[in-house]
């Protein structure tokens, strides 16, 4: 069950809603928690058992850690003040080992489910290549519905208890909720534990506002998912699988579809997902903000996928770039190379650590890898060359604050970006180099204009995305000046908001991209 | 204060750091600044910044800022 | 409940109810003109349409299922045989809540007296989102027909319902490809009960009683098929028919009876789908049946009934 399919939101949903709101608001956590888990079942049957291990898990280890903050902040008074350091630090030692053990124990298992394939893979080819006559087993198992969203959220959990940001939740419940709660276990929003834990426990009833609002937000995820991204999915499942069939400006439109098709599926089901959650009236972050008017690269990485990103950067970047070792070797950078070259070793360093991480997260494969290093060199030369940009557009007069300096940025970036993407999708590193060797080389514009571009599409269907394209394109404009098409459309009368709505509607029954020929396509993000 | 705004307007020259309320939320002050300003407030205010300590509410305004690393000097 | 609230769910209600028109009014609007090839209409959806063609008394029994009906059932053969008219409504892999789209549908129009059901379309397991996704296509069939615009034009928006295209050999789809099944664990007695879904239960009892509501009969049939059935799945599917009071004919059971030939009759892998050898042999014995047990009219002879001659003829070249 995805959150597009009709049994989701006309069958699903409206029974969860009913019940909730007719529930007193003490039992409420216990219909969501029971909807949770069959939303669960549906799609991935017994491997439930792996979100209930996780969670008894971080349940029990948080606990712990809990425990020793205590005994900690007793022994801490116990004690003068000359041997505070020493009691904290042996403390601390076990808080240390415990928030190991916890995360060990997710990743761990995170990395033999979706890895173990791909490691084992690469060491029986390394084997090969040096005649030893060794071939490992390469396993192959099923993935529990989420299990990259929720361990993030479960290690989340661990090392905010750990640094004592958050007190370690003695209730099972409710911890089993948030961490499997049905809008977000698919695709996230990775939610922190500070974040939505208690907004998703309380039970608050369904208001007027919120159950049309929220309704509002799913029907736009479902416009971009169903008109364009599942639209669009045909001609770049061809293309990007027979590359060398096609001429390289067919492979450039399927480079540009694809990423269409990303931004459209993976934000048109945030909105769904923040759509329901806010039905219940949760407020779930969100994931993308108008990340095609980025100027930078760097820049581009906070406005997409928003809550993998400051995952990463609260997690790992800080961590790695603010832990000891990288301190001292900060603070000797600093005086050889200076303020702005020095501190860029320990957090370059931070930045390839994270870089790594985002491209495997999405998938066990060499062009994942190269995809986190694509954009780890780019982020980091960004800055690495700041100064001598900067002094290169004084000296030809450039002002960079001015409108056509910052639409040359977005053009880049949004260039630069499309490459990425089409290093992700690629199937494999010899065909993502193949496919960019005949962009460049081997470029027929004239496939736009006999309609040999059209591949498992046609000109009409092409030409609906693009009214939605720019539909969205409008939208956002406004949401970056700060607006909200919601507001605006509630202030009118009641006629024309309903005409708005079923107009809305309408189009999307119209034009989807489902039924007939058309087979469903599960959300892109689902399988990461 | 003012050793601090020093240090904030070498880093980020456009931004206008005495009226700024949102260097973090509004994405003014990017991650990789924001190691470096770390190493420099470290350096130049004798104290050790913990990662636990880079949220909004202590980066959003040189103000708060100026008061984190005061209550840093206080505890060492 | 409070003025306000009450306020707001009539609205909803409201809402809803008006969502409920459009969508009714736009499947008028989209309902396929014609059953011709066109647009994005794929080969199943021309020959499953292929009934709307006929007139709505000129079919006496209709079938409906999966691909094991469009194998073996040839409606030309049992026209041939008998004079009975049928077609063919069947489609790949067909699940009950599809079939009871297509019964639906059928009878909505059409009046046969009797209504064949596949065995396998009763048995197979399905998913509930395509079931839903069925449901709702059922009331309103413009979430079927909406990738028409594709090939709309104001003619044919404004042009009448006319259905032209009566299918060459009406439905019946096999070839004379020859494989031969291992038939030893085939129909093998056993008291054993194979499992069949409770969705299909239910949706088994649904169709039998819209059949009822229509004065039509219903008859359920199992083609013999070694690689798909067996005695386990006899006796479940027999328990629910009777419980329903649908009669199940279970040609596995038959072959003998039919005169099936394991050596020529099936066209692939151990035994799943009969070729054209075999499908003489079922229609020829579904002809007699629905001759004598269903007492359908023999129409030959009568020039109403000339056009069946002719297309007779045609499928012979």
């Amino acid at each position: 069950m995805t959150y597009s399919q009709p049994l989701f939101f006309a069958v699903f949903l409206p029974l969860v809603a009913l019940g909730y709101q007719l529930l007193p608001q003490r039992h409420r956590w216990k219909l969501m928690l029971a909807a949770s888990y069959i939303f669960f079942y549906a799609t991935s049957r017994k491997l439930l058992l792996y979100l209930v291990f996780s969670t008894v898990s971080v349940h029990h280890l948080g606990l712990w850690m809990g425990a020793i903050h205590t005994e900690r902040s007793a022994a801490v008074k116990a004690v003068d003040r000359s041997e505070r350091k020493a009691v904290k630090a042996q403390y601390q030692k076990q808080l240390h080992g415990v928030v190991v053990l916890g995360i060990l124990l997710h990743i761990g298992i995170l990395l033999v489910v979706k890895y173990s394939g791909f490691f084992l893979g690469n060491l029986n080819a390394l084997f090969g290549a040096v005649h030893l006559p060794l071939t490992l087993p390469e396993p192959h198992f099923a993935l529990p519905l989420g299990i990259s969203f929720y361990t993030m959220q479960a290690v989340s959990y661990l090392v905010d208890v750990y640094r004592g940001t958050v007190k370690p939740d003695r209730n099972l419940a409710r911890l089993a909720l948030w961490l499997g709660f049905f809008p977000q276990i698919m695709e996230g929003p990775i939610c922190r534990y500070s974040e939505t834990a208690d907004q998703i426990w309380a039970g608050n009833p369904i208001s007027y506002h919120n159950l049309t609002f929220g309704a509002q937000r799913f029907a736009w995820g479902m416009l971009k998912k169903i008109v364009v991204a599942d639209q669009l999915n045909w001609p770049v499942k061809e293309i990007f699988l027979n590359y060398t069939d096609y001429n390289g400006a067919v492979i450039f439109f399927g480079m540009i579809a694809y990423t269409v098709q990303l931004y459209m599926d993976f934000s048109g089901s945030l909105d769904m997902v923040i759509g329901t959650g806010e039905i219940f009236g949760v407020k779930l972050p969100e994931n993308f903000r108008q990340p095609f008017f980025s100027k930078t690269v760097s820049e581009f990485w906070t406005r997409w996928h928003i809550t993998l990103g400051t995952w990463f950067k609260d997690y790992i970047f800080y961590p790695v770039s603010l832990s000891g070792g990288m301190k001292t070797l900060t603070a000797n950078a600093r005086k050889k190379l200076g303020n702005h070259y020095g501190p860029m070793l320990a957090s370059g360093v931070a930045l390839l650590a994270v870089w790594l991480a985002n491209g495997l997260w999405h998938g066990s494969g060499w062009n994942y890898i190269c995809f986190g290093l694509y954009h780890f060199v780019l982020i980091f030369s960004g800055t690495l060359f700041e100064p001598l940009n900067k002094s290169l557009c004084d000296k030809l007069h450039i002002n960079r604050q001015s409108k056509l300096w910052h639409a040359w940025q977005i053009f880049r970036t949004v260039v630069l970006v499309n490459f990425g993407e089409l290093i992700f999708r690629a199937h494999g590193m010899q065909a993502a180099l193949g496919m960019l060797k005949r962009i460049f080389t081997d470029f027929d514009p004239r496939v736009f204009a006999n309609g040999d571009y059209l591949v498992d599409t046609d000109g009409k269907s092409l030409i609906v995305c693009l009214i939605v394209v720019l539909v969205v394109l409008a939208h956002s404009i406004l949401r970056e000046r700060g607006g909200s098409l919601r507001e605006v459309v509630a202030r009118q009368k009641l006629p024309v908001r309903w005409l708005c709505y079923y107009v809305l509607i309408l189009f999307i029954v119209m034009f989807g991209a489902y039924a007939g020929s058309y087979a469903p396509i599960d959300p892109l993000y689902a399988g990461f | 204060m003012d050793e601090l705004y020093e240090i904030l307007e070498e880093l980020q020259p456009e931004v206008d750091f005495h009226t700024a309320d949102n260097l973090i939320d509004g994405h003014l002050l990017p991650s990789l600044s924001i190691i470096s300003l770390i190493a420099e407030l470290e350096d130049a205010f004798d104290i050790t910044i913990p990662a636990v300590e880079i949220v909004p509410a202590n980066f959003n305004s040189a103000d708060a800022i100026w008061k984190l690393v005061q209550r840093l000097q206080e505890e060492d | 409940m409070n003025r306000q609230s009450a306020k707001q769910l009539l609205r909803v209600a409201g809402f809803l109810a008006g969502l409920a028109l459009l969508l009714s009014a736009a499947s008028r609007v989209y309902e396929a003109r014609d059953n011709q090839k066109w647009a994005d209409v794929s080969s199943f959806y021309v020959y499953s349409k292929g009934y709307l063609a006929h007139g709505a008394d000129e079919l006496d029994a209709i079938f409906v299922g999966c691909s094991e009906f469009y194998a073996s059932v040839s409606p030309l053969r049992i026209w041939e045989q008998s004079g009975v008219t049928t077609y063919n409504v069947a489609t790949s892999a067909q699940r009950i809540y599809r079939s009871d789209v297509f019964i639906h549908n059928i009878l909505r129009t059409h009046h046969p007296k009797v209504i064949v059901l596949d065995a396998f379309a009763a048995i197979r397991e399905g998913n509930a989102e395509d079931a839903v996704f069925d449901a709702f296509e059922t009331r309103f069939p413009i979430f079927a027909d909406h990738n028409n615009w594709k090939d709309y034009d104001w003619e044919k928006i404004v042009s009448p319902i006319h259905y032209t295209n009566r299918v060459a050999n009406k439905g019946f789809r096999s070839n004379d490809m020859v494989d031969v099944p291992d038939r030893e664990s085939y129909m093998v007695p056993s008291d054993e009960l194979a499992h069949i879904p409770v969705l299909n239960r239910l949706y088994l009892g649904h169709i039998a009683r819209l059949c009822r509501s229509h004065g039509v009969e219903l008859v359920l049939v199992s083609i013999p098929s070694p690689a798909n059935w067996d005695y386990p799945i006899h006796n479940a599917l027999q328990a629910d028919a009777d419980a329903l009071g649908i009669p199940l004919i279970d040609l596995n059971l038959m072959v003998d009876e039919l005169g099936i030939d394991f050596e020529t009759d099936f066209q692939d892998s151990g035994g799943d789908h009969l070729n054209f050898s075999g499908a003489e042999k079922v229609s020829d014995y579904l002809a007699q049946m629905l001759r004598e047990q269903y007492a359908l009219p023999d129409h030959r002879g009568d020039p109403a009934f000339a056009q069946w001659d002719q297309e007779l003829e045609e499928s012979r070249n």
